[in-house]
């Protein structure tokens, strides 16, 4: 184990040269990186705690679990359907109930075939 | 909470070797300074709120990440590629030239050692490159990164022993690349 580790070090010795070697170009946007960054810090610094953490929970779970993103996704549309679809009847049956309830004539009349022709000679 | 001024520091610290751990995975430098910059970002926004000892294992954490989100997108697009063009975006006309971002730091030494002490960094650089990608990680993550093993599991999303199968599997095919391409232990020590 030591002369594995002795033999990664002088490797790791190896490499930090390279890096501290790295071209200025590369440097230079690193540098400009790391202020972005930096900038980006303080900013998040000053969102409230609470409002701020749980969004990004919310942003950083869907971000890796992409299939519950879709499952997710494809419920909130077809609750919204049925929602949609509910309300919907709900409207024609509210309509058909308040309208038999606010005609003076009993629900029976509108079923039955021969109540025109009682209409008609009753108002003779 | 870690401070501005401790994320600054700490960003210092690591850049460099983020940009050569990313460049050896993904073999592109832009793509690697692209990557970089976006975990970066990651960790400033997303963990501002963390003390700056946990940044190290967030900050690799985040940079596995976001560079399998690379490979992932680099799969989609070279599928695309494939299938509706004949041209072949080949990685190989990708090298650069190592010996252009090796530093003029050693002027004092003699020119013959120069070049062999840059031809020995380009050929262990190279030999990372060609290392299976867990190997890789896991070299870099516990020798480069000096975290410990159980921080190095945590990382990689594996167990401790994998950890240390992959760091010996890869010590020993550096060293026999190494070897074979004529670089013993006292070529490595100088």
């Amino acid at each position: 184990m030591n002369t594995e580790q002795d033999r990664a070090r002088e490797i790791i010795r190896l490499l930090d040269e390279s890096a501290a070697g790295t071209d200025q170009k590369i440097i230079d946007r690193l540098s400009a990186a790391r202020q972005q960054a930096v900038a980006a810090h303080t900013q998040a610094r000053l969102m409230p705690a609470s409002a701020g953490g749980l969004a990004h929970m919310i942003e950083d779970y869907f971000q890796h679990h992409r299939a519950a993103m879709i499952i997710a996704v494809t419920g909130a549309i077809f609750i919204a359907l049925l929602l949609i679809s509910q309300g919907f009847n709900s409207n024609v049956v509210q309509h058909g109930d308040a309208f038999l309830l606010g005609s003076e004539l009993p629900p029976e009349a509108y079923v039955d075939k021969g109540f025109d022709a009682w209409l008609r000679d009753s108002s003779d | 909470m870690a401070t501005t001024q401790e994320l600054s520091d700490f960003l210092v610290q690591v850049e460099r070797r983020a940009f050569r751990q990313v460049a050896y995975a993904v073999r592109d430098d832009h793509a690697a300074l692209d990557i970089v910059q976006d975990s970066m970002m990651k960790l400033a926004e997303k963990y501002a709120n963390k003390p700056v000892a946990e940044y190290p294992m967030l900050f690799q954490r985040i940079l596995q990440n976001t560079m399998r989100d690379y490979w992932r997108r680099q799969k989609i697009r070279n599928l695309w590629t494939t299938l509706f063009s004949s041209f072949n975006n080949d990685s190989e006309d990708d090298e650069h030239d190592v010996l252009e971002t090796l530093a003029g730091d050693n002027e004092e030494l003699e020119p013959d050692v120069r070049v062999q002490q840059s031809q020995t960094m380009a050929m262990i650089e190279k030999a990372i490159e060609q290392l299976p990608a867990r190997q890789r990680e896991a070299f870099i993550l516990r020798y480069w990164e000096d975290m410990d093993v159980a921080e190095t599991a945590a990382v990689m999303g594996c167990s401790e022993g994998s950890v240390k199968t992959h760091c010996s599997r890869a010590v020993h095919a550096l060293a026999a690349i190494l070897e074979k391409n004529g670089i013993n232990r006292q070529g490595l020590g100088r």
